[in-house]
């Protein structure tokens, strides 16, 4: 009881200071830098995700969490306490692992036992504690059974009751999806985040999958060769990309080289010459106010489904809400190269002057799909035009 | 953090160090014993003579076994290819009533103790009436050296078999939708595959049957091997002489796991 | 020896780590699913062909028909003969039995070689389980030299390894002389060599490696996250080792103890060099004298028949308990290569 007494609070309690905190983490392995001076605060009940490339330093922050591995520099802290010195087994976290590392010499139950035995919890109270936890993932059933008697999903869910029959505080997920198809993967998605908010766990997630990391997550760091690259909610990440990285990394994006070259015509924008001589007025970044230098190299990002594709001589095409706002359109003209059809919507590839191209999301359902060969007119509502960092 | 001193994993390491004393320290004793300055082997050490070497170099009779000892050893390593390559494809490969017997039968001289099948194959050559010195001067004798074939054959069955189990089929189907015959197949496809494992299996059966004692010693005829010359030297007591060949042995047998590790890592 | 070459062959392990270096007998990783791969359809269209077949199945086949079959079931036949007036005769008789298991020499014989083998085996296990461990789990470079520098005294001839214990314990040797230059003796110790001791303590040093050897390649290839995983579920170290690596690791020590435990009963020329007197009472030793002093091959056979059927038996338990204890992940021993299904 003192534990879900302990649980319950813990939101609460810690609501101003951070569950986790990382203050300048580095890890060298050798001459190797695997995580270059991350700080990161990590707020309690929140659904936190390490995305990145392999050899990002996610996995790696994530190890130095559980205690698997030693920084080589800085602080990890856990409400408030330095536990850098602690072994794992004396850190208030637990780990779904990337293959489960569910142990084969044990049934289920005895996997999801393991750790309260280990803490020593009442023989009659593990009893319960592991029934309800197995309920909890729907392996009521599958007791008994030893983990290579079941599927790859099931298997992730008996690591995931192990991990939380020990009412973590935080629980650290390493791609615990990685393993599984796609139909099953989306669906355990929302699984785990009905879990997560059911729970009230605090949830460190580890993926390469963006798209894992959008549908999941309160809050994304996408990190970079041992950096973090962008901190924030998915919409941030996914509209307001600080860099081309980002941009890039987190959905389908068209990156344009540009060269800043004014303000723009309304507040918030500004204006940039492309290659190929097109001068757009594109949205700027609230928090990059260091890009609007004249002459800054940068690159712009636009979304394939923020464009809308018309053929040249019908100057109206279909009117995009974009249109009426007061920023107004980017317009770029070009010819398009290739139709390529996919289910719901057309990839329309449009080569634009100047070597550049394009790939513009077009609605077959709304207007005729153009011609390859044919000039046409890509155009964008301003706003959805970003300027990102190189 | 946790590069303070932890009791544990010392104790751990020390104990480590300490089997590995064990294992190399006798070694160390015959090698420095080897260049030991007096005739009778004693405490203490008197480091700083080559002559028992001369002498081993003068010793026809041990060269005679060396001779007959690496005889013995190559005839053992073409029998034991010669039937256990094809043995380990039969056992890849072919279905056939009594295929799990033959494994096991195959595979019985690794496990048993090789007294058993020296006294069985001294009943057998006994029984059939095939003399001991049979082939001899040639050859150390027939029995001796059908005899190594027939207990090194399972060195050369493990070992292929083993690399042919992970063997990718799929390189052969490749092949054969390539326009490649089975027999090119083999040649080009399948035998460069297990070739490390062949070449392996070669070397272990070589140093094997060099230092065979257990079957070779109610085999053997007329000509003693290294071992057995060794061993009777040996059994008329201590000489610093042993000493010296044993060097050479271990010289010897450092440089063929040199070769053999090289051989192994290319595999990949 | 011939009993030496399974584990001769593991592999060494890759430096990079990983699951990789699962060895098991023969020395090639093995996945389970691949042990009892059936035969493909490409192979049943050859096996169809049928003078490929024959021809590749012949020499093999008939090489171990004749020179291991009709050999161990000639030296059960023998077992059956009487011997008359020195000349065997094809009589069959249990004579040679009856007199094994009547006289109380033979089965004394038998339980002293046990003796020696069991106490072997337990110091060898004791030797190389931490080792293994350590390469294992605590050498992070060089790995496969310290691995290799294991295994390279199995290639060391036999009789030197035996004989160098003779230089250590005899009564000018090394051990003595240590003792008698720090005076802790007055004068040389007799009881050193010709003893069950030195019996004993030249086997362990001549069979530690092939017991570290399973027990290595088991360790090597328990995932390093099921180690995680229970420190990360509040084991510390002592209990991951009794609760994960221990079980996990139990085919490997079964495989090594039954590797030391056959190898050093059936040794007969360490316990005759080092063993004096008692040698005679190892059950490998009344086999030799047998067949090359006593010229009783019948009754040597019966040993020798005892001797085989108490190896098989002792396979076919560990085989058994191999097998119970694999779990699929865990790289299997030396033994279950040789007990378990094809």
């Amino acid at each position: 009881m003192t534990d879900d007494a302990d649980r319950s609070a813990g939101p609460l309690a810690g609501h101003d200071r951070p569950i986790v905190e990382l203050r300048g983490l580095t890890k060298r392995f050798g001459a190797v830098v695997a995580l270059d001076a991350i700080s990161l605060a990590v707020r309690a009940g929140e659904f936190l995700t390490l995305l990145g490339a392999s050899g990002s330093g996610k996995t790696t922050t994530l190890r130095l969490i559980a205690g698997f591995d030693v920084a080589t520099a800085g602080q990890i802290l856990m409400d408030g306490v330095d536990v850098a010195a602690l072994p794992p087994f004396k850190r208030p976290v637990n780990t779904v692992f990337q293959q489960y590392a569910l142990f084969p010499h044990m049934s289920v139950r005895d996997n999801v036992a393991y750790g309260l035995r280990m803490r020593r919890v009442r023989a009659a109270d593990v009893t319960t504690r592991v029934a309800d936890a197995l309920d909890l993932v729907q392996l009521g059933a599958l007791g008994d059974r030893a983990p290579r008697q079941l599927s790859g999903g099931q298997q992730q869910r008996v690591a995931l009751a192990r991990a939380i029959v020990n009412r973590p505080r935080v629980l650290l997920l390493d791609e615990p999806l990685g393993a599984l198809d796609l139909k099953l993967r989306r669906a355990m998605q929302l699984e785990l985040k009905r879990l997560q908010t059911q729970l009230g766990i605090t949830f460190i997630y580890v993926t390469h999958d963006q798209e894992e990391a959008l549908t999941m997550s309160d809050r994304i760091a996408l990190m970079r060769n041992g950096r973090i690259e962008q901190l924030g909610s998915p919409t941030d990440l996914y509209d307001r990309p600080r860099s081309r990285y980002v941009a890039d990394f987190i959905g389908e994006t068209n990156l344009l080289r540009a060269v800043v070259a004014g303000t723009g015509a309304a507040p918030g924008l500004i204006r940039v010459e492309v290659a190929g001589g097109a001068t757009l007025d594109v949205a700027m970044p609230h928090d990059a106010a260091w890009l609007a230098r004249a002459g800054t190299e940068t690159w712009v990002s636009i979304r394939p489904e923020a464009m809308t594709v018309c053929a040249d001589g019908h100057p109206t095409g279909t009117p995009t809400p974009g249109g009426a706002r007061p920023g107004g359109q980017v317009v770029l003209a070009g010819t398009v190269t290739a139709a390529v059809y996919a289910g719901s919507i057309v990839k329309v590839h449009v080569a634009l002057a100047g070597d550049a191209s394009v790939v513009a999301h077009h609605t077959p359902a709304t207007a005729p799909t153009p011609a390859p060969g044919s000039a046409v007119r890509v155009m964008a509502s301003a706003d959805r035009a970003m300027l990102v960092g190189a | 953090m946790r590069a303070r001193f932890d009791p544990l994993t010392a104790a751990l390491w020390t104990a480590a160090a300490a089997v590995f004393c064990f294992i190399y320290a006798p070694l160390a004793v015959v090698v420095l014993y080897s260049v030991h300055d007096a005739a009778i082997i004693a405490w203490p050490l008197r480091l700083g003579t080559l002559r028992w070497y001369g002498v081993l170099a003068h010793d026809r009779a041990m060269i005679d076994a060396a001779v007959a000892s690496l005889k013995l050893a190559v005839l053992a390593v073409v029998i034991a290819l010669g039937v256990g390559v094809p043995g380990a494809f039969v056992l890849d490969r072919f279905d056939f009533p009594g295929k799990a017997a033959f494994r096991r039968l195959v595979l019985l001289p690794l496990i048993l103790p090789g007294i058993i099948t020296g006294v069985s194959l001294l009943s057998f050559f006994s029984f059939v009436g095939l003399s001991l010195s049979s082939g001899f001067p040639l050859i150390p004798g027939w029995p001796v050296v059908l005899g190594h074939g027939a207990a090194l054959t399972s060195v050369v069955v493990t070992q292929v078999f083993a690399r042919l189990q992970r063997f990718d089929r799929a390189l052969e189907e490749a092949s054969a939708d390539l326009y490649a015959n089975e027999w090119r197949t083999f040649w080009r496809v399948t035998l460069p595959g297990i070739r490390p494992a062949v070449l392996g299996a070669a070397l272990l059966v070589f140093t094997l049957s060099l230092d065979e004692i257990a079957v070779t010693f109610f085999l053997i005829g007329r000509q003693n091997t290294l071992p057995l010359q060794i061993w009777g030297l040996l059994r008329r007591g201590i000489t610093p002489e042993v000493n010296a060949v044993a060097t050479v042995i271990f010289a010897l047998s450092l440089l063929t796991i040199v070769l053999w590790s090289r051989m192994m890592r290319d595999e990949i | 020896m011939s009993g030496v070459a399974p584990a001769l062959g593991a592999p060494p392990p890759s430096d990079a780590g990983g699951a990789g270096g699962a060895g098991g007998a023969g020395g090639e990783p093995r996945d389970p699913a691949h042990r009892a791969r059936p035969a493909t359809r490409l192979d049943r269209l050859r096996a169809r062909r049928g003078w490929r077949t024959l021809l590749g199945s012949v020499v093999p086949v008939s090489w171990a028909v004749t020179l291991l079959l009709v050999p161990y079931v000639l030296l059960l036949a023998q077992s059956f003969w009487r011997l008359r007036d020195g000349v065997i005769t094809h009589e069959l008789t249990t004579e040679n039995y009856r007199r094994l298991f009547g006289t109380p020499l033979y089965p004394a014989t038998i339980l002293y070689s046990a003796g020696v083998a069991l106490r072997v085996t337990v110091i060898s296990l004791a030797l190389s389980y931490p080792l293994a461990y350590v390469l294992a789990f605590k050498v992070r470079r060089h790995r496969t030299l310290m691995y290799m520098a294991v295994i390279i005294p199995l290639w060391v001839s036999y009789l030197v390894r035996a004989y160098a214990w003779k230089i250590i314990l005899g009564q000018d040797g090394i051990l003595n002389g240590l003792l008698l230059s720090v005076g802790l003796i007055r004068a040389p110790l007799t009881v050193l060599l010709y003893s069950t001791a030195a019996v004993v303590v030249a086997l362990t040093h001549i069979y530690t490696p092939f017991t570290l050897m399973p027990i290595y390649a088991v360790l090597d290839a328990i995932p390093v996250s099921l180690r995680e995983a229970s420190q990360d579920l509040y084991a510390g170290r002592w209990r991951t080792w009794l609760h994960v690596t221990l079980p996990l690791s139990l085919p490997g020590v079964v495989a090594g103890c039954t590797f030391a435990f056959v190898l050093s009963m059936g040794d007969f020329l360490a316990p005759q060099l080092l063993g004096g007197n008692d040698s005679a009472l190892m059950v490998s030793n009344l086999v030799w004298s047998l067949f090359g002093v006593a010229f009783n091959w019948p009754l040597g056979a019966a040993v020798s028949v005892v001797m085989l059927a108490l190896t098989l038996a002792l396979l076919a338990v560990a085989g058994a308990v191999e097998a119970r204890g694999r779990y699929g992940q865990v790289a299997t021993g030396a033994v279950a290569e040789y007990a378990g299904p094809i």
